[in-house]
């Protein structure tokens, strides 16, 4: 069945040409630079949990318009725009109720926080760390395997590090700047990788002439 | 004693055409697979995917189109044009047919050559 092999290895070919932009990977290292920018919400005068929310959203926002933008005046000019088959829409339409969910439960858990219910819950160190990294990776695993994009996996594992490596940092460097520190890292090379994606996107595939 | 009328038979049947001629073309087989494995896809996407110049892209796709094997639907986003690329059923099903047509035949080939 070697013509059914290169079918499927077409169809992945195609889909997976639209992560060649390194756009993702920005979009992604940004998101974990805001874990890194959270201790910086003091600076708003706010209670602590609403300036946090407050920094983390707009930055947020200001990820997802850079991500619109990119794929609008960068990728698409480039490379163009392509409707997958009826399992890749399915796939799309699981991960946008899964994000969904996932939005939702971060929105319960933070207000659930903020009272104070999670009082009662000692857990601290690097026990904490992990139990975070585990409810950061996962979401970032489970979008990895809906959307088909392997580097999502590592970015995945580097995100759950992220406050573990924390943790480490703080034997040295005190808080904030042990955060900042290892969200810094971690975000910064996510979104190094995707810039060297980006520009080789743009040498790759230059914007083609007006005879489309 | 074979007789002449078999021996054309015969020699029809090792030249006979074992797949569609038309899609076996190395342009239009890189445009009719690329549109089989998605749904649709626009003109840009679809030079980047194949490989393939503007010129050639243009002319074997509307001989595509001629065919009935491809479907073309042009539409605007404001002052920009886009066009978009999809198989027609038939085109499908002739391509579906000609990768049927090509195992068997690639099959054939390899047994005839073992047991040679």
């Amino acid at each position: 069945m070697g013509e059914n092999i290169d079918l499927k290895e077409l169809e992945k070919k195609a889909y997976r040409s639209t992560f060649e932009d390194g756009i993702w990977d920005i979009f992604i290292g940004l998101i974990l630079l805001a874990f890194g920018f959270i201790p910086l919400g003091d600076l708003f005068e706010l209670p602590e949990l609403l300036g946090m929310f407050l920094l983390s959203l707009c930055w947020n926002i200001g990820a997802v318009v850079i991500m619109i933008l990119g794929k609008k005046y960068i990728t698409v000019p480039r490379i163009g725009i392509i409707k997958f088959g009826p399992k890749r829409q399915a796939d799309q339409r699981k991960l946008k109720i899964f994000l969904g969910i996932n939005v939702l439960l971060g929105v319960i858990f933070l207000l659930m926080q903020m009272s104070g219910i999670f009082g009662f819950i000692n857990l601290q160190g690097f026990a904490l760390s992990i139990l975070v990294g585990i409810f950061i990776s996962f979401p970032f695993g489970v979008c990895a395997y809906f959307m088909d994009f392997h580097r999502l996996y590592i970015y995945a594992v580097l995100g759950g590090a992220g406050f573990f490596l924390t943790d480490v940092f703080r034997l040295f460097i005190s808080p904030p700047f042990s955060l900042i520190l290892a969200f810094g890292i971690i975000g910064g090379s996510i979104l190094i990788t995707g810039m060297i994606f980006l520009i080789k996107f743009i040498r790759e595939y230059p914007k083609p002439n007006k005879l489309s | 004693m074979v007789s002449k009328k078999d021996e054309e038979k015969k020699e029809n049947q090792v030249f006979k055409e074992p797949f569609d001629k038309f899609i076996h073309e190395p342009s239009r087989l890189k445009i009719m697979a690329q549109l089989f494995v998605v749904e649709e896809e626009d003109f840009i996407a679809l030079k980047v995917q194949t490989g393939l110049t503007w010129g050639n892209l243009s002319s074997h796709i509307t001989k595509l189109e001629d065919k009935g094997y491809v479907n073309i639907k042009k539409e605007f986003k404001g002052k920009k044009p886009r066009s978009w690329a999809s198989l027609t059923s038939k085109g499908k099903e002739a391509f579906e047919e000609y990768i049927k047509s090509m195992q068997g035949f690639l099959t054939e080939t390899v047994e005839e050559k073992k047991k040679k």
